[in-house]
């Protein structure tokens, strides 16, 4: 027997129908922990996307959203793909709403009363670094994407992902931390799942102190050292995403962001010992 | 790339933005960021200069650098920039 059942994102009003998906469904608050999400029957409101499974193969049928760009070359073969995939297509579904929000690869973290913003792209070790910052009780203002709305720091909502296995550098304490706060792990990713005093909402705002380019070193103690407003600004725009906007605009908020808040470079081996660092720093 | 023949020139309608002494590109669809060297060529190309030119003009700014090396540097930024598209080359 079919089952068809609507997945409603409550806080943008968006829904997916899925087709015999309930495993999907069972794990996407894993990624979506910021968001209400409610599942229940179709109504006449026509939803993004329906999802369905035939035997072992997904499709994603558009209705009124874009879909992965790679969904049809390279088929979702797990149920982690098709979760990080809708991850990945309710960013750019609220981009393509928000042409006003600027959003850039790269991690943020609120230590003390304010966000520090990590410009940095994939296999930078944002990640990990975010993991130990949440196993020392910090929140997580986003891991991959940072919404910046006037000059302040937009959480997205989502979990922190972190590819597994984990780096062998990790403590036992950290270790124990991940496994103890694991929302979904499968198949070369795993969600995190934050402590409750450190969930970050869809749509939460926040004040930044500072920028931090990312330095990884192969041995060495942690280090902050100032960096320049024109190194900041070439990471915030090599990892910019938005491409709507012109490029002047871009251009001139990036620059207003890099240049009026503290701006630091972080050089580290061990990614716990850089946690501690930043906490000492910026707490 | 030959020495006299051809003249470069900085494209119109690109933006030019300094900070921290180098120089942020603005284009339809791109921001580029030049690295100092990089920058000195893209400021020498505000007026059409041949390679020789250019060569001459950043060994006058930079004296106690190899001329060798300019000339390779020059080269390198023009070909760069070329890729770029944001300089024009005209016979």
């Amino acid at each position: 027997m079919e089952n068809l059942r609507r997945v409603t994102f409550v806080k943008t009003g968006w829904a997916i129908d899925f087709l015999n998906c309930d495993d999907v469904i069972a794990n996407l608050p894993a990624a979506f922990s910021g968001w209400q999400i409610k599942v229940g029957k179709p109504s006449a409101k026509p939803p993004r996307a329906i999802i369905s499974k035939r035997g072992k193969r997904w499709t994603w049928k558009i209705v009124d959203g874009a879909k992965p760009r790679d969904w049809d070359s390279i088929p979702p073969q797990s149920v982690m793909r098709v979760v990080t995939d809708i991850h990945d297509a309710a960013i750019y579904w609220y981009l393509h709403e928000h042409s006003n929000v600027l959003c850039i690869h790269g991690a943020a973290a609120k230590i003390g009363n304010s966000v520090i913003c990590f410009p940095a792209r994939g296999r930078s070790g944002k990640s990990i670094l975010m993991a130990c910052l949440a196993a020392r009780n910090i929140p997580i203002f986003a891991d991959d994407v940072i919404g910046l709305k006037a000059n302040r720091a937009f959480a997205l909502g989502f979990a922190p992902r972190l590819r597994t296995p984990l780096p062998d550098v990790l403590t036992i304490d950290t270790l124990s931390f991940l496994l103890s706060h694991t929302a979904y792990d499968a198949s070369g990713w795993r969600y995190l799942k934050p402590q409750e005093s450190c969930k970050v909402q869809f749509g939460e705002k926040q004040d930044f102190t500072a920028n931090v380019l990312l330095q990884r070193i192969d041995r060495g103690p942690a280090t902050l050292s100032p960096a320049r407003t024109a190194d900041i600004l070439h990471a915030l725009i090599s990892e910019n995403i938005i491409r709507i906007l012109p490029m002047e605009t871009i251009f001139r908020r990036l620059h207003r962001f890099a240049s009026t808040h503290q701006k630091w470079t972080l050089s580290y081996s061990d990614p716990q010992e850089a946690a501690d660092l930043l906490i000492e720093k910026f707490q | 790339m030959n020495g006299d023949n051809v003249k470069f020139a900085q494209r119109r309608h690109i933006k030019t933005k300094m900070v921290d002494n180098e120089a942020f590109l603005i284009t339809r669809t791109t921001i580029k960021h030049l690295n100092p060297t990089a920058t000195l060529v893209w400021y020498l190309l505000q007026n059409p200069t041949t390679l020789n030119e250019l060569c001459d003009n950043l060994y006058a700014l930079m004296p106690t650098i190899d001329k060798s090396v300019i000339r390779q540097d020059a080269t390198h930024c023009l070909k760069n920039f070329e890729k770029l598209a944001i300089i024009n080359a005209r016979r």
